[in-house]
């Protein structure tokens, strides 16, 4: 399976490092709902088909993004990049795991995105 | 269907050539309703529906697989047994289904070639020697039969592996249990089916099941792309696809599906006579009876349906053997192909009732199914006869984690493969 990292593109599955279910929202920090905390924990949709995962370029760019794949057949879907308002749009799941907006990094790597385009290489990947 | 085998019709079959053997199982159509309905022809579903006529006195069963008997993780897995397990339920557990290994040749009457060659488990640090005298006590204080050998017993017992000062891992001693071993999984899956058959049970094959029809939070039957199926009792045991069966009742688990993959070279003649598992890695090996080395090591890490395995995991595995056996550097890879399994945050399965009443789960096997098949064939059976969980299988609940019971065997916390 070959994956396209938003930053630098297509690469090896051996780069990646699986991040699980990217829709989950984390219960807010203090609640003290344990039931919500279980589910977040625990309980998954484990679908057949489209899913929105997380994976990190442990051996590339070490960026955490969200991915769009079928777990059906391991398609990876195009999705908007981020600022696109799509499923790489940073949200606070992905601060908390390294992704820090307010970083100065953070910057570069927009600046990076503008002038990197997915374009072209984006359709539909038979892996 | 094929009654009893034995010495007088092989015999009387060898005389009458190019006459095939009567069908072992019988291929009946689907009724319109069952005393209870088994989803997933696989060796833990077949187990149950075998468990249930003999055990229970159910006949009226039926046994729902969407592919062909064999098809799935019973045909894909490396055929190993053993019950080298240390926490609460988990010993006396697996301990059963090895007991129920023992016998279970004449009580098919189907030679499943049972195996018991035993287990080695290599310690690769003082730490580990430590850690497995401690499993190896445990055991044996359960009545399980356990050695730890040091380094020089291994060397007599495994003379290909790499003792030399150079090797990355060096070998501090291993835990023996000489019960553990192999056992043919096709003759596992036919046995269980054609038993299962001869008590009554209809064994439907190439029917999928598209839906669980339920009253309320009573479970009514199924609809399958071979019509509508009604029951009051319906029971998953879909290994890989636990989660998408779960969906249907609209339940959700806790289950990722994830793929292992495993490997076997060419045929050799006899060198590999124990099961050989390494401290280091997650890696285990045996020689089948043909002579090729079966082995596998660990699931590729991300959540997926797709038989299919990638490359990276191919190439640790094979680091993995050929640090371990140097002999594999020479071996030539035959086959490799993958299985869906369903991943539980500790490791340990679900055998249970669910909320819906009716509805019965047997999953989350994670990599330990086939070991298991014959215990949680009988505790399923029994779970689902009595709507009650058997003594064995109490601790396989749903609501483990909410209660803080989780059974976490590697000792490290929950979802260990994602760490």
């Amino acid at each position: 399976m070959r994956i396209p990292c938003p930053h630098c593109g297509e690469r090896d599955v051996a780069e990646f490092r699986y991040g699980g279910d990217a829709t989950k929202a984390r219960p807010a920090h203090g609640t003290g709902d344990l039931q919500a905390w279980h589910d977040y924990h625990f309980v998954f949709d484990n679908p057949k088909g489209p899913h929105t995962e997380y994976w990190q370029h442990t051996l590339g760019c070490r960026q955490w993004f969200k991915l769009n794949r079928n777990t059906a057949t391991n398609v990876i879907v195009p999705s908007p990049l981020e600022g696109e308002g799509g499923a790489n749009a940073p949200d606070e799941g992905v601060v908390a795991i390294g992704l820090a907006s307010a970083n100065p990094s953070s910057v570069l790597r927009k600046k990076a995105q503008s002038t990197f385009s997915l374009k072209g290489r984006r359709g539909e990947k038979k892996l | 269907m094929a009654k009893g085998y034995n010495i007088f019709n092989l015999v009387r079959h060898a005389f009458r050539p190019n006459e095939p053997w009567p069908e072992a199982w019988a291929k009946p159509e689907p009724k319109s309703s069952y005393d209870a309905i088994i989803i997933g022809g696989g060796g833990h579903g077949l187990a149950t529906a075998y468990y249930l006529a003999k055990n229970h006195g159910m006949k009226n069963i039926a046994v729902l697989e969407k592919s062909y008997i064999g098809s799935g993780n019973v045909g894909r897995n490396t055929t190993l047994i053993r019950s080298n397990y240390m926490i609460g339920g988990n010993t006396a557990f697996f301990e059963f289904s090895m007991k129920l290994w023992e016998g279970l040749s004449h009580e098919l009457n189907f030679n499943a070639m049972v195996s018991h060659r035993g287990q080695m488990v290599l310690a690769v640090s003082p730490g580990q020697v430590d850690a497995f005298a401690r499993r190896g006590n445990t055991m044996r204080l359960n009545g399980i039969d356990a050695e730890l050998l040091d380094r020089n017993e291994v060397m007599k017992e495994l003379p290909y592996l790499d003792y030399s000062k150079e090797a990355r891992f060096p070998i501090y001693g291993a835990i023996h249990q000489p019960r553990a071993g192999t056992v043919r999984h096709d003759a596992v899956a036919w046995g269980y089916a054609r038993a299962a058959s001869q008590l009554g049970v209809d064994i439907i094959e190439n029917c999928e099941v598209t839906n669980i029809i339920r009253d309320g939070d009573k479970v009514v039957g199924v609809e399958t792309s071979r019509g509508k199926i009604l029951s009051n009792k319906v029971a998953i045991a879909v290994a890989g696809h636990t989660s998408h069966l779960a969906a249907m009742a609209g339940m959700k688990l806790p289950i990722e599906s994830h793929i292992l993959q495993a490997f076997v070279t060419e045929p050799v003649k006899p060198l590999v006579h124990h099961v050989v598992s390494w401290g280091a890695e997650l890696f285990y090996l045996s020689q089948s009876d043909k002579g090729g080395m079966v082995f596998g090591g660990h699931i590729d890490g991300f959540n997926t349906y797709t038989q299919r395995g990638n490359f990276p995991r191919i190439q640790n595995v094979m680091e993995c053997a050929t640090t371990l056996l140097p002999f594999m550097s020479r071996m030539r890879l035959l086959r490799h192909w993958g299985g869906i399994q369903d991943m539980t945050p500790d490791g340990s399965p679900f055998i249970c009732k669910t909320p819906t009443q009716g509805l019965y789960l047997n999953g989350g096997w994670c990599y330990q199914g086939f070991k298991a098949t014959p215990a949680s064939g009988f505790t399923y059976a029994h779970t689902i006869a009595n709507d009650q969980e058997h003594e064995l299988n109490k601790c396989f609940s749903l609501d483990r984690f909410e209660k803080g019971k989780e059974l976490d065997e590697f000792g490290i916390g929950n979802w260990t493969y994602k760490q």
